[in-house]
């Protein structure tokens, strides 16, 4: 109930943010300063602005369908919804905070319900190895981040965002800040080589989990990059970018060539949820209004498809309790619907045109190629790579013969998993065919961040 | 659809007679900076004549459709993707930049896929189908960095901003790491040639197109001979003025258009499949088409298209409605003697067939016979090699038409009795589209030839031109008398070769033949034939497996689970279990030996850390430091 309030209350900022679309410049809506001592000396700026708009409302979307999902399925599991309404509040506070401390703090709270979620709700012995490995992982950017956020402190006297923008920092310290910042989130996004963590813990998460995983954690690396890194740093970013941006065609191309020898559709998923993070990735450390806004998007888009495609996976684990590609096949004759919707988010997830993934890719390869086109060149491997695997963990499970000695239950799609794929097919397709409703608020931040650069 | 090709008609003859584009403007679709890319739907003379073509043929593979998938549970869903075939292709034909055209390409794409999917249970459909569409997405890899590249040289890809652009972006060039530069124009059209590689099988990604007539028939007759494999050619058209900057890439369409009529033509002798033999006669046909554009007959590659579209999806439509007749067989060592049986459909199959040779005065003969000449007006050495080889693929052509011919209908039966007896020909539904389509394959190139390559027609406004210098409208019609007859020798003296070696009527051909069949050379050449020149062999086990070995040895075992466990968890884990284990073994027994330690490793980091990062953050450590030291060394005293 709650959730859903908060909800509307979002779709009504957002109304919010149309009437006043044509402020150029960083508008920032809507802020209180959150004062937690008079003593402390300590404000915490929270506020949406038009970049964080967007994350938010995805935030909370994604959170009430997974609510939805989970009172539908499991009975009564308090634990579990506390963890959904603590990583709510987690993100939803790193994604509205303008503060170096308060989002690593916000950052790290929502490793505690994650955490929770795997070890607690996961299915196999594994899952302890799994959530080992979240937290490590997490816990070990957040070593350099915290201690960058020290050093901010003692440096400038003030971890808060508006101070620090009207800053120049030293090139020396520009480097020092960006590079620590960046390891904690590229262990978030994630990149080679801190990116085994993700498909172990998709594969060992319980649905909701992964859903959240992929659609709204994996996003709060790339904000805080836009966040902090791109306003903050604009000449370190670029100082950086050739390095970052090496290692992030590794990872495509690499992810996406594991992702053709895997058997689990979750794994599947998972490696290429890292890919198209990375194309991401590639995207913004450039100065191109057209690639900032197609990576903004390409994250609210791939918020949308994964955690639709996550969604996807747990029907089938309901009604066959495996998800290995062995077991599946001629899903199109038992469940046509639920075919027809994994076919559609399997068509967004190589980038069809017409949705929403389609737009951000091109955008972003569009304002690259102009900078870095060898880098264009590689990325677009994975055009055939992806439709290798996602096609062929599609045929294995759509097509081919019905096995039925494994079906556990048989039966389409219910009535509420109907309502949230068709949501977010809509969804998906607006954004894929107009979707210049959501271009039409990034223009503001992207322009400011293209001409800081 | 019906209404659909109505409309293409009134279109069609809209631009006929008031000669003017018509854009239709919807809304935007991307705005960002220089980005600017809106819904707009373009008529203008291509777009009208290949909606006739679209419209016309998918309308009758629609009315086909109900009486051939009649039985079939799944109609409905077969249905519905012809439809969204269609609107895919309308997409494609229509649209105003190259973005709406690649959401249309994409768009055929899938739903090839999903309809030679469509009998999903059959192991062999769901390998072409996945073939089909990850050759096209390399094909469509090309595309779109072409549609990159062009973006940021034109900073639009709009086509008429293309095209009044073009012009002063010929002598523009792309340098990259130093020395390698590149001519900008050519870079783009070779981009947008792989893409047209892609769709329309051209020699290297050809070989999706025979697995794709695993699909059922109507589906081979619309897509994979009449519409989405004709995309490429209308890519080529469509953005004409950027081919005709780049003679270098005119070269290699040349080349690669010939040796694609060619050697899909020498696959196609030797097949047994009779829709595999019409698919291979599809892609040499295509390979015409890409040849007349790499001779710069942009006009006569169009024409030719349309004129294939009617006479092959004829012959597809036939060719489905023998093996609807005749239980699913689709081997032609099983047929023979249906002429008997099947009499309309065996009329269809020979206007098809005589259309496809070039035969005098049938469809297919303008066109072929306008794109042979066209090669041999053009003084160059690729255009003549082309012009050779296209003649050697009429005759094949030719070969393999009749030899088709005459092994289904003309031969003595060869299949199960049970089969023949139940043949029966097919009902009104299937029959009437094949009358619609029969009809015009047999005159549509006579009565479309003066409008379309006519001398004085100026059907094509601006929508297809071509440069000054690459005009050789005069020398085609001044040819010598002997070259324009060559083709209709050759393709004679095939049809006829063929017809005295498998016709019945005659052995003395036939038992010669099979004598040079058992001749060890013949052996050689025909399995070289059979096996497709090796070309999916090299792609399965060379590279394919290669790739995906490559994926689960080097990047899954070797790097996921290898350097990136053995330097993150696992190491960290077998490294502090490895110091716990030796910390066990030494000889502590009193707390002060722990205390010891710990003070020392606490002096010794803090020492460490004080010396290298000598700055001011660490300040408020130094305290602390010297308070431990004290601590340790008032311990270690205390002891002693």
């Amino acid at each position: 109930m709650g959730t859903s309030i908060s909800f509307y209350y979002c779709i009504w900022l957002l109304l919010k943010f149309f009437e006043s679309s044509d402020i150029w410049g960083l508008p920032i809506e809507f802020q209180i300063d959150l004062i937690l001592h008079p003593s402390l000396n300590y404000v915490l700026p929270i506020g949406v602005d038009s970049l964080s708009i967007w994350f938010v409302i995805l935030n909370h979307l994604i959170i009430y369908l997974s609510l939805l999902y989970t009172f539908s399925t499991q009975n009564k599991q308090y634990g579990f919804i506390y963890c959904l309404l603590l990583l709510q509040w987690g993100i939803g506070g790193a994604f509205m905070v303008f503060d170096l401390l308060g989002f690593f703090i916000f950052f790290e709270l929502t490793l505690i319900p994650i955490y929770l979620l795997i070890l607690i709700y996961g299915s196999r012995e594994r899952k302890i190895r799994a959530s080992y490995l979240i937290s490590l992982y997490t816990l070990f950017g957040s070593i350099f981040m915290f201690f960058n956020i020290f050093y901010c402190f003692a440096k400038f006297g003030t971890t808060n965002f508006f101070v620090l923008m009207t800053l120049d920092f030293a090139p020396e310290d520009a480097k020092f800040l960006w590079i620590t910042f960046f390891i904690a989130f590229a262990a978030k996004i994630p990149m080679i080589p801190f990116h085994i963590w993700l498909p172990e813990a998709h594969v060992e998460a319980p649905t909701i989990g992964s859903v959240i995983l992929a659609a709204l954690l994996l996003k709060l690396g790339t904000y805080g990059i836009l966040r902090f890194l791109l306003h903050l740093f604009p000449e370190a970013t670029l100082y950086f970018s050739p390095l970052i941006n090496v290692f992030a065609l590794i990872s495509i191309v690499f992810t996406s060539l594991t992702a053709i020898r895997q058997i689990d559709l979750k794994k599947i998923i998972a490696y290429s949820s890292i890919g198209h993070m990375n194309v991401v990735l590639l995207g913004m450390l450039i100065p191109s209004v057209e690639s900032l806004e197609g990576a903004i998007f390409q994250m609210l888009s791939h918020g949308i498809i994964a955690g639709a495609l996550f969604f996807i996976v747990g029907a089938f684990y309901q009604r066959y309790k495996v998800r290995s590609l062995e077991y599946f096949g001629g899903f199109m004759i038992t469940a046509p619907l639920l075919a027809t919707f994994f076919l559609i988010f399997s068509m967004a997830n190589i980038s069809f045109p017409g949705t929403s993934s389609f737009i951000g890719e091109f955008m972003i390869c569009f304002g690259l190629f102009e900078y870095n086109s060898f880098a264009v060149i590689i990325a677009s491997i994975n055009m055939v790579t992806g439709a290798a695997y996602t096609l062929w963990a599609l045929n294995r499970v759509n097509f081919g013969n019905l096995k039925s000695q494994y079906i556990l239950s048989y039966g389409d799609v219910n009535r509420l998993e109907f309502y949230i794929f068709c949501l977010l097919v809509t969804l998906m397709i607006l954004m894929g065919i107009f979707p210049n409703f959501i271009l039409g608020i990034l223009h503001s931040v992207s322009h400011f961040l293209a001409f800081t650069f | 659809m019906l209404i659909t090709t109505c409309i293409a008609l009134n279109i069609l003859s809209e631009i006929i007679v008031s000669q003017n584009t018509i854009n239709v403007e919807c809304f935007y679709w991307i705005f960002s900076n220089l980005l600017d890319v809106k819904w707009i739907f373009l008529f203008d003379s291509l777009t009208a004549l290949m909606l006739i073509v679209v419209s016309s043929i998918s309308t009758c593979v629609h009315i086909y459709s109900l009486e051939y998938m009649q039985e079939d549970p799944h109609v409905q869903r077969f249905m519905s993707y012809l439809s969204f075939f269609t609107f895919f292709m309308l997409i494609l034909v229509t649209g105003n930049n190259l973005l709406q055209m690649f959401m249309g390409w994409e768009g055929v794409g899938l739903c090839s896929y999903l309809l030679i999917n469509f009998w999903f249970h059959r192991l062999q459909a769901n390998k072409a189908a996945l073939k089909a569409m990850i050759v096209n997405r390399i094909g469509d890899f090309g595309l779109a960095l072409g549609l990159f590249l062009t973006f940021t040289t034109f900073k639009t890809i709009d086509y008429d901003l293309l095209q009044i652009s073009s012009t002063y972006f010929s002598q523009h060039y792309l340098t990259y790491i130093g020395s390698f530069s590149f001519e900008t124009i050519s870079l783009i059209s070779l981009l947008l040639f792989v893409g047209a590689v892609g769709k329309s099988a051209q020699i290297g990604l050809h070989t999706w197109l025979p697995d794709a007539m695993e699909g059922p028939t109507p589906v081979s007759a619309l897509i994979h001979a009449a519409t989405m494999v004709t995309a490429g050619v209308f890519l080529i058209c469509r953005t004409f003025y950027l081919f005709e900057y780049s003679p270098n890439i005119g070269i290699l369409i040349t080349i690669l258009g010939s040796l694609t009529a060619f050697i899909a033509g020498t696959i196609g002798l030797v097949q047994n499949d009779l829709k595999r033999v019409i698919a291979y006669s599809t892609c040499s046909q295509l390979g015409y088409m890409v040849f007349a554009c790499g001779v710069s007959h942009y006009d006569i590659a169009f024409y030719h298209l349309t004129n294939h579209a009617f006479f092959k999806a004829a012959l597809f439509m036939g060719a489905g409605s023998v093996i609807h007749a005749l239980q699913d067989e689709q081997d032609m060592r099983k047929f023979g003697g249906l002429k008997n049986f099947l009499y309309f459909t065996f009329i269809v199959i020979l206007i098809g067939s005589l259309s496809l040779i070039g035969f005098p005065f049938l469809t297919g003969f303008f066109s072929k016979d306008a794109i042979l000449e066209a090669g041999s007006s053009f003084l160059t050495l690729e255009s003549s090699f082309g012009f050779s080889l296209g003649i050697l693929g009429a005759f094949i052509t030719a070969f393999y038409s009749v030899r088709s011919l005459a092994r289904t209908f003309l031969q003595k039966p060869l299949g199960f009795k049970n089969y023949f007896e139940k043949s029966h020909e097919s009902g009104f539904w299937m029959n009437a589209p094949l009358i619609i389509l029969s009809i015009a394959g047999f005159c549509a190139g006579y009565l479309f030839n003066e409008l379309i390559i006519g001398f004085a027609s100026n059907y094509w406004q601006t929508s297809i031109g071509r440069l000054y210098d690459n005009n050789t409208f005069l020398e085609l019609e001044n040819l010598d008398n002997l070259i324009k007859l060559l083709p209709l020798i050759f393709t004679f003296l095939g049809a006829f070769s063929s017809f005295l070696i498998y016709n019945t009527l005659n052995t003395y051909f036939t038992t010669l033949f099979l004598k040079i069949k058992l001749n060890k050379t013949f052996r050689i050449l025909y399995t070289f034939l059979n096996k497709k020149w090796f070309f999916d062999k090299i792609y399965n086990e060379w590279i394919n497996q290669n790739i995906l070995n490559f994926g689960y040895k080097q990047t899954y075992q070797k790097v996921d689970r290898g350097i990136i466990e053995f330097l993150g968890p696992e190491g960290l884990y077998r490294l502090l279990y490895n110091i716990t284990t030796r910390m066990n073994r030494l000889p502590f027994t009193f707390l002060f030996h722990y205390l010891l330690i710990i003070s020392l490793s606490f002096l010794i980091i803090f020492s460490i850390s004080y010396i290298l990062l000598n700055n001011y953050s660490l300040i408020f450590v130094e305290p602390i430091a010297i308070n431990i030291i004290a601590l340790g060394a008032f311990i270690l005293f205390s002891i002693n």
